[in-house]
């Protein structure tokens, strides 16, 4: 038998296959000689929708695919803990142009070193000093990416030590 | 805490104060330049825009005195970028390079864009611009534009052509004239100039639409011909292939490269921006470049470039609307 | 004998000692870029591109190519130690090699993978060397049918190469399909299912995605039981591949070889495609294949070889005609023009010893790289004692800024993180992101494809069939679903009558 994880991820896909193909169905399918922009997104709906229907099926007659499931969350305190991984880095993701690379980056770092698995507070600045120094020299010098400066401008340091 | 750990904090914190030294503090600005000026260019990194820009750039940085620093922000096929700076402070900090291109003067008229290519921006400068044309192998019966369209009137949508994609500058070239000689052809999309001519060289379509400076390798090769362009007169560096005009039909689609800045920016700015350009430009070195890259040099001055842009804006709404070219849905 | 006056002329050109320094600071670079996540060789060379425009043409593409293979000897490291891809063509490198890992045979499989990236490099460039016109010529053969029939059965290779069960990877197949529907189509050049947002005019893109849902996603996985998976990293089976890997891997890394390099030369035809087909033929060739996914070491080996080949091969149509293969080659283009150097047919014959200088430096670099990265093994399976609390963190930042550099997109950085979580949700729910990927990557190029057939054929399908290469993979196709589907029949019918 199915378990219920595999039952509702197989709905919910199926389900995206169905909105897939009357998403395609708007856009125009065209003809078969002349296809549209709809007509190959209108096959792919059709396709994943079947195979969400294939899947259910085979589970109901009872080819099970896991024997023992372990459960969802395997610690007590894992939730937690990516829950804090996700906030971090969409922060980060939010403030990133606003404060800069180095700071921004300082700042993740800082806050995983003690929320993911607690690091003492000397240890965690010191790292997160190092990392940011080596994320900048990789990224915006060995790489001349583009990182925005946010809070701290490498220009102006290095005009007022030069 | 012990004496080594003080020592640490310490040098933290020394160079912690370092750091907030260099955090932003708003005095007053004197003289334009004193901080880098960005420019934004629409195109990923890497590509036909860097080439030019990338070297025009660290040439202009001597005589402005600041770094320019090209930031990259693809998307949209250059519009994205073009928002940005449309919207962005008029304070010579933030501008647009490759100013002038189809994203700019031919796509408005067929589609909403959200700038208003005249209203939003100053042009500042031009450098220089380049055709698009029509492209046949070599072993290909057709030797001139007149033998091409004698056979496509005879057999309305046989000839196949490749092009760099839908609702390009280059594209629409061969709409217009498609439009314009009265003739049907087909045409075949393809994700760029490289693509479209391996599509032609792979013997697929019969003949390609491309941008000259992609295809002007293959050209000098031997592989291909060039059957007309796009300039409004011949360009030497374009030699032995007639253009569109001379043949009697009006196409003048360019993709030029230029640069602009926001609506707003002070004359002062402006002029100041125009002259570094001018002599970045004017070096010998990267006219070399220039020309080996397939572009036809064009200079025109802030107000020559603001004629310009303003003339080639009206000439693609004139002619989209004359032969009826519209992105079919 | 004019070739070997040519080699000789080749290598004394890339033995030149600024020549040398350049192919050695190429694929240092290279290898670097490729060990970290989120930047490929597209990026790293784009970046550095404009570095090129002060040195002379020889030195620049030396270099730009040692970045390019150099990443390709780098991207499956961190596959392997942190199932990770280092760049996108590594994604199944992650497969088997991380599992080795966690049997404590990491040491073996980044071995094996360098010496399988050598000798794939070292035979592409004999072959470029030898045969790049003609090549080219074939490669231009390959028009959007053939492509179209290709693909097809690309996509039917994916399916095959999850580890569990089919049908679900298919479903994962399918929804990477979807999902490469996002954005501007080619053919109309209107925009799809954008849903408003104007980041999305382009597409989801294959970097963002892939470094979600295999990076970003594993990061996740980690963060939950972090205390555990700190004590599986640290026993060790030996450092260097075993006297039986390397029988193993031998046929492998021929066919790796071989695939790759065909596939590399076509245009479109990239590394992560040539990677993907390659595993899906070790495992269908293979004595025991349910061993791929658990860390068998072909599933290394053979993909291994295939990107590094295709790696030599992506220069045959850029030196012979002049016309770039992928974005990479694109870029290298760019360099050649910017030098004022005419690439096309005639670069070969009017700039002998920038090609031949090239090759030669191709030579050079592949040694240098297993010179490199062999040593390194034992320096990178150290990484592992890294504690994850500061591993972790390190990865992430390295995920989002690499991603953020590309495109200098605070979008891209949020789609990381948002197909980050989808992967870990479904990796959870037991289904595999490697179909994903790969249709993600097939999805537009097969959409392309089959509407450029259609236009070009004014809309007869005979056009698939009549063409030869194309009827070629076609037939490939339908026999593998034959096979598939007989064997599925077969197993059925056994399973009832046990059942009776």
């Amino acid at each position: 038998m199915l378990n219920i994880r595999e039952f509702l991820s197989a709905i919910v896909l199926g389900i995206i296959g169905i909105i897939l193909c009357i998403g395609a169905y708007h856009v125009g399918l065209g003809s078969l000689t002349n296809p549209g922009n709809g007509f190959v997104p209108f096959l792919i709906g059709g396709a994943l929708t079947v195979l969400c229907l294939v899947f259910l099926i085979q589970g109901v007659q009872g080819r099970a695919s896991l024997k023992e499931l372990p459960p969802f969350w395997p610690e007590k305190k894992s939730k937690l803990r990516v829950a804090h991984t996700l906030g971090a880095i969409l922060v980060y993701t939010l403030v990133f142009e606003w404060m800069g690379f180095a700071a921004a980056t300082f700042g993740l770092f800082l806050f995983l070193l003690k929320t993911i698995d607690p690091v003492k507070w000397r240890s965690a600045f010191l790292l997160s000093f190092f990392v940011t120094i080596i994320g900048f020299l990789l990224f915006q010098v060995f790489l001349k990416a583009q990182l925005p400066e946010g809070w701290v401008s490498w220009w102006r340091i290095s005009r007022w030590i030069f | 805490m012990t004496f080594k750990t003080k020592t640490i904090c310490f040098i933290i914190l020394i160079v912690g104060i370092t750091l907030c030294g260099g955090i932003r503090l708003t005095l007053a600005t004197p003289d334009y330049p004193e901080k880098p000026v960005n420019a934004i260019i629409g195109y990923a990194a890497g590509g036909a825009p860097d080439l030019f820009f990338r070297p025009l750039a660290d040439l202009a940085q001597k005589h402005l005195g600041v770094p320019v620093v090209i930031l990259n922000k693809p998307g949209g096929g250059g519009i994205s970028a073009t928002q940005e700076v449309a919207k962005a402070k008029p304070d010579g900090y933030t501008i647009l390079m490759n100013f002038g291109g189809g994203e700019h003067l031919l796509y408005p008229h067929l589609e909403k864009v959200p700038f208003d290519t005249l209203k939003d921006f100053e042009p500042v400068i031009m450098l220089s611009y380049y055709p698009s044309g029509l492209f046949v192998r070599e072993d290909s019966p057709w030797k001139t534009l007149e033998e091409f369209t004698d056979y496509a009137k005879k057999n309305p949508g046989a000839v196949r052509y490749s092009h760099p994609g839908t609702a390009s500058m280059v594209h629409l070239t061969a709409v217009a004239f498609e439009k314009m000689a009265g003739i049907s052809l087909q045409g075949i999309p393809t994700g760029g100039g490289s693509p479209a001519m391996n599509m032609l060289l792979g013997r697929h379509v019969e003949a390609a639409q491309l941008g000259v400076p992609v295809a002007w390798p293959q050209v000098q090769g031997g592989q291909v011909r060039c059957l007309a362009y796009s300039l409004p007169k011949r360009s030497e560096i374009y030699s032995g292939a007639p253009t569109y005009a001379e043949k009697g039909y009006d196409i003048r689609f360019a993709v030029n490269q230029g640069i602009a800045a926001p609506q707003g920016t002070p004359k002062e700015v402006i002029k100041k921006l125009h002259d570094a350009f001018t002599l970045a430009y004017k070096d010998k070195g990267f006219q070399g470049t220039l020309v080996k890259m397939g572009f036809s040099p064009n200079y025109l001055n802030t107000e020559e470039s603001t004629k310009y842009i303003k003339e080639m804006y009206q000439y693609y709404g004139d002619i989209t609307k004359k032969l009826g070219i519209t992105i079919k849905q | 004998m004019d070739l070997l006056t040519n080699v000789l002329q080749g290598f004394s050109v890339a033995l030149d000692s600024t020549n040398l320094l350049y192919c050695f600071l190429g694929v240092l670079a290279g290898t670097l870029i490729g060990v970290l996540p989120g930047l490929g060789p597209l990026a790293a060379i784009a970046f550095l591109l404009p570095i090129t425009f002060y040195i002379p043409v020889v030195p620049s593409l030396i270099m730009l190519a040692g970045i390019y293979y150099g990443a390709m000897y780098g991207g499956s490291t961190t596959s392997i130690l942190v199932n990770i891809p280092g760049e996108a063509a590594s994604v199944v490198t992650c497969l088997d090699g991380y599992q080795m890992a966690l049997q404590g045979r990491a040491g073996p499989a980044l071995g094996i993978s360098a010496i399988g990236s050598f000798v794939a490099g070292t035979f592409g460039v004999v072959i470029l060397m030898l045969l790049a016109p003609p090549l080219a010529r074939f490669a231009l053969k390959f028009g959007p049918a053939e492509f179209s029939s290709l693909l097809v059965l690309a996509l039917i290779i994916v399916a095959y190469i999850g580890s569990g069960e089919p049908v679900k990877a298919m479903m994962m197949g399918a929804l990477g399909l979807a999902l490469s529907m996002i954005g501007t189509d080619q053919i109309s050049g209107n925009p799809r299912f954008t849903f408003g947002i104007w980041e999305l005019v382009d597409g989801v893109g294959v970097v963002p995605v892939a470094i979600g849902v295999f990076g970003i996603s594993e990061v996740f996985l980690n963060v939950e039981v972090i205390q555990q998976r700190q004590l599986i990293k640290t026993t060790f089976k030996g450092v260097f591949p075993s006297i039986q890997d390397y029988r193993d891997s031998a046929l492998p890394i021929l066919r790796g070889s071989l695939l790759g390099f065909f596939v590399g030369i076509l245009p479109g035809g990239s590394h992560i495609i040539s990677s993907f087909l390659s595993y899906g033929v070790e495992k269908k060739v293979s004595k025991h294949p349910e061993k791929f996914g658990h860390g068998a070491i072909e599933g290394v080996a053979g993909p291994e070889s295939a990107n590094n080949a295709a790696t030599s091969a992506a220069f045959v149509p850029l030196l012979s005609l002049g016309v770039p293969n992928n974005a990479v080659m694109a870029l290298m283009l760019g360099a050649i023009i910017i030098h004022g150097v005419v690439p096309g047919p005639r670069l070969i014959s009017d700039q002998p010893q920038l090609f031949w200088g090239v090759i030669g430096s191709m030579y050079v670099g592949n040694a240098m790289l297993l010179a490199l990265n062999l040593p390194l093994v034992g320096l990178w399976v150290q990484v592992l004692r890294v504690p994850y609390r500061i591993l972790l963190p390190m990865i992430l930042i390295f995920c989002l800024v690499g991603v953020y550099s590309i495109n200098a997109s605070l979008f891209e950085m949020l789609l990381v993180i948002i197909f980050g979580l989808f992967g870990y949700i479904m990796r959870k729910l037991n289904y595999e992101m490697a179909p994903l990927i790969m249709s993600v990557i097939i999805g537009p190029m097969l959409e392309t494809a089959f509407r450029q057939s259609l236009l070009l054929s004014r809309g007869s399908f005979s056009i698939f069939i009549t063409r030869p290469i194309s009827a070629f993979f076609l037939v490939i196709s339908v026999v593998l679903l034959a096979q598939t589907a007989v064997s599925f029949v077969v197993k059925r019918i056994a399973i009832t009558k046990r059942q009776k």
